[in-house]
Formats: structure tokens, sequence, C-alpha cells
């Protein structure tokens, strides 16, 4: 997909995002396992090791410094 | 009492589940009890959560090239006062390996065999408003032959009827170069970057992320343990991250889908998609995934050694060739008290020139197999 692509898409996902949810409506998405990272600890591992053996990276957050494997 | 599989999840993300049975008043009860907590934290973790994991990992190519890297990591979460809270984590890790080619791959690579060991630490404070957070975060790395020390700032804005989340980031990061092969090497890089994302509550079962962030380095990039590597003296990265859970009521589970557009100035490209099952069996949890990545070569990327034209660009690291990898992954959790959560997790990894997305990789590359085993012990003290 190109970005172009990718990009046209966004505003479709904010349009289907004003549907309001309601305070009570959130117990299903308050569960850990619904968390983007359920476990940051081995989130970070991951990222670490793929970012030395790919030449991508990034998204997750803003780098938290380099390191002599990439 | 509900499940906590994830042991180092933030921890205010930790409460006792909704019971089905329960009467409607005793549900909304508790869902407003969890209500500013989800997603994005608008309040400090409730509790300190103190978690160690153990690494082990393995690589191995067709060549013979092995190395292994085994590494205890800490990490500790902890609420300051009604407004703060801090997290840190340190890790040591030693690499040890044998490369039998000349122009190998590794940090602190000789023909010899490789031992190294990188010590690294990061701590994070962050303060809370009504609607908002604001993070400072520092980092430190520390190797032979490599140091580097970053900074990093956050913050965070909560839509009025918290369904909208907005992330701005700032980070920088000041690395050092040296090599145990060529004493006289000293060089730096400057890494600038920015994030900037959007998490929006799609309906009671769905959440949607969507993070662009962008770095911007320059200084030294080349491999000083491969010969006649020369890299530009730049690079600028673009990665474009889109995260979405769905969460299924009959089941309890939860899926995890994202995928992940990348672009940088040395002409790769790159896509990765990746899913994640998560589900609850009893005090158990199991939680397979899939990832699927594919790049394109740097423009500067050779298979052939030595170069054609020396003095120019060049570099014959496979990690800047086209090829595509897959991940097969499976972690299991149990909680063995309360709020004692032991886990293992074990993934496997390959990388083939021929699953590049579209077609042909770079053909002179082996195929490379890794495995990692990760297992973690989490304790939140209330």
């Amino acid at each position: 997909m190109t970005l172009s692509r990718y990009l046209i898409l966004l505003p479709l996902i904010l349009l289907a995002a004003c549907s309001s949810v309601e305070p009570w409506q959130k117990g299903h998405l308050a569960k850990p396992k619904m968390a983007f990272d359920p476990d940051p600890l081995s989130a970070r591992l991951k990222q670490h090791i793929y970012a030395s053996k790919e030449a991508a990276s990034g998204g997750e957050g803003v780098a938290a410094g380099g390191c002599g494997c990439n | 009492m509900q499940l906590d599989l994830a042991p180092s999840a933030a921890p205010e993300q930790r409460r006792d589940s909704i019971d089905p049975a329960a009467t409607l008043g005793l549900l909304m009860a508790a869902a407003l009890a969890i209500t500013p907590e989800y997603a994005s934290a608008a309040t400090p973790p409730d509790g300190t959560l103190v978690g160690i994991k153990y690494l082990d990992y393995l690589d191995y190519s067709q060549e013979g090239d092995r190395m292994r890297v085994s590494a205890p990591l800490l990490y500790l979460s902890a609420p300051l006062s009604d407004a703060m809270a801090m997290e840190a984590s340190a890790t040591v890790d030693s690499m040890s390996g044998a490369s039998p080619e000349f122009h190998n791959t590794l940090s602190g690579a000789s023909k010899r065999g490789i031992h190294d060991r990188r010590t690294a630490a990061d701590a994070k404070l962050r303060r809370y408003f009504e609607r908002s957070n604001f993070a400072v975060g520092i980092a430190h790395s520390d190797e032979n032959d490599y140091r580097s020390n970053a900074a990093n700032l956050e913050g965070q804005w909560l839509s009025a009827n918290q369904n909208t989340t907005l992330t701005v980031g700032l980070g920088y990061s000041d690395d050092h170069i040296s090599s145990e092969n060529q004493p006289k090497l000293h060089e730096t890089r400057h890494t600038r970057s920015v994030l900037a994302g959007l998490t929006q509550v799609l309906s009671p079962d769905d959440i949607l992320q969507s993070n662009l962030s962008y770095s911007d380095g320059d200084g030294y990039f080349s491999d000083p343990y491969k010969a006649l590597d020369k890299r530009p003296a730049s690079r600028h990265q673009l990665a474009w991250l889109t995260r979405y859970n769905h969460y299924f009521t009959p089941l309890d589970a939860a899926l995890h889908l994202d995928y992940r557009y990348y672009r940088d100035s040395w002409n790769v490209r790159s896509h990765t998609l990746q899913a994640s099952w998560h589900q609850d069996i009893g005090s158990w949890s199991v939680i397979p995934s899939l990832r699927y990545y594919s790049q394109s070569a740097a423009s500067f990327y050779s298979d052939r050694f030595p170069p054609a034209k020396f003095g120019t660009l060049y570099s014959a690291d496979h990690r800047l060739g086209a090829f595509g990898a897959l991940t097969l992954g499976v972690k299991l959790a149990k909680i063995i008290a309360t709020d004692l959560v032991i886990d293992i997790q074990a993934e496997f990894y390959q990388q083939r020139s021929s699953w590049k997305l579209g077609g042909e990789g770079s053909p002179s590359l082996q195929p490379m197999s890794a495995r990692i085993i990760m297992i973690g012990l989490n304790k939140t003290f209330r």
C-alpha cells in the first residue's frame, strides 16, 4: 500500500470514531489485554532485537538512544 | 478475580474485572471506577510494580555465524504522589559469538570471536494533570566501543470524554562510536526525533492508535568492523505505526493487529504486519503471535565484495539488503499468587531474501534464523 492510499484511510477512521463511547462502556477497553503494550518490557526487548537485525525502526515512541548493535 | 496477564502492564490498568453476573448498578460503578485509567493514563499507577526479565537470544546462519546474547533486565514503576510517577529500567547484556566472515556484522567483532558487554539504564518522571500528563526521560547505554546518551520529552492530552488522546514526543540522542580494531577512530552521531500520535476509542470493544515518527540523524553511520563500509553522513527515517485492538466478549479475548510503514533517506522501504491473540484460560493466559516484515535494500547496498569502485558509498551489511522475515511466537503467563505473575515467551525468527514482499530479495543473502526466550516475574506492591 502506498503512503498516499494510507493517508486516505485516516479521515474514514476518524469519521467512524465520532460515535461516542460513554465512560460506563469502557470496561472491556480497561482490561490489561486491551492495552497497546500489555508487556512493555518484552516489547522493548523485541524492538531492540529487531532494530539490530533489520533496517527499519521507530513508530512506538521517540528514540531512547542508540546502540553499537546497529 | 481477573487474570492479570499483562505482568508488565501499566499498573493503573490492573483492576478487578467486572463480574458478568453483577447487577447493572455494580457494573456501572466498576466501569466508572476504571474509566479514567484506560488507554492512556490520566492518573499515576496505584501500586509499585517490580519486574524482572531474563532474555536468552541465539541466532545462526548457514555460513556458520552464531551469536548469543543473554541479558537480565530490571524494571520499576512507582507512584511518587497523587500527581507524579516514575519508571526506570536497567540491563546488562553480554554477547558472545564467533564469526568466520571477514565482513561480519557485529559490534566489537573480530575474526577471533566476539565478546562484548553492554550496560544500559533509563528513567522517566511523569507529572499528571486533570486531562494531560507530561514526562521527561533520560537513557544511557555503554559498550566498549559505543556510548549513547539520550533525553526525551512527552506530552499527552485527553479529550473531554477521554475517547481521544493526542501524544507528542521529542527526543535527542548523542552517540560516540569507537572501534577496538582502529584505536584512532572517535566519531559521533546526533539524532533528533519527533513523534505525533492519536489514540481513538472507536466502540466499547475497539480502539485504534496511529503514530507518526520522524528522526533526523547526522554523523557517523558506517560500521567500523566491516571492511570498506561507507555510509552516508545523515539518515532521515519516517515510521508510521497503526495499531488496532478488538475485544471478543464471548471469548474474553483480544485481537491485536499492527501495521508499520517505514521509509528512509537511504532508500529503504519496509512493511511490518503483526497479529497477536490474547486469550485467558483460568489463571493462565496464552498469547500466540505472528509477524511478517519486508524491506527493500539501501541504495548503496551491494551483494559483491569487494565493491566495484573504491571510495564510493558502499555496504555489504546484510541488514541493508532486501529480504523478508517471519516471526512465530507464543507467550504463557500464570498468576501464581495475588499480584504475582510469572511468564515465559518463545519466538522463532527467520530472514530469507525470497520472502521479500512482491518478489526477489538480494540474491546472495543467506537465510538467518534466531530464537528468543524470555522469562519474567512481576510483583505489584499496593
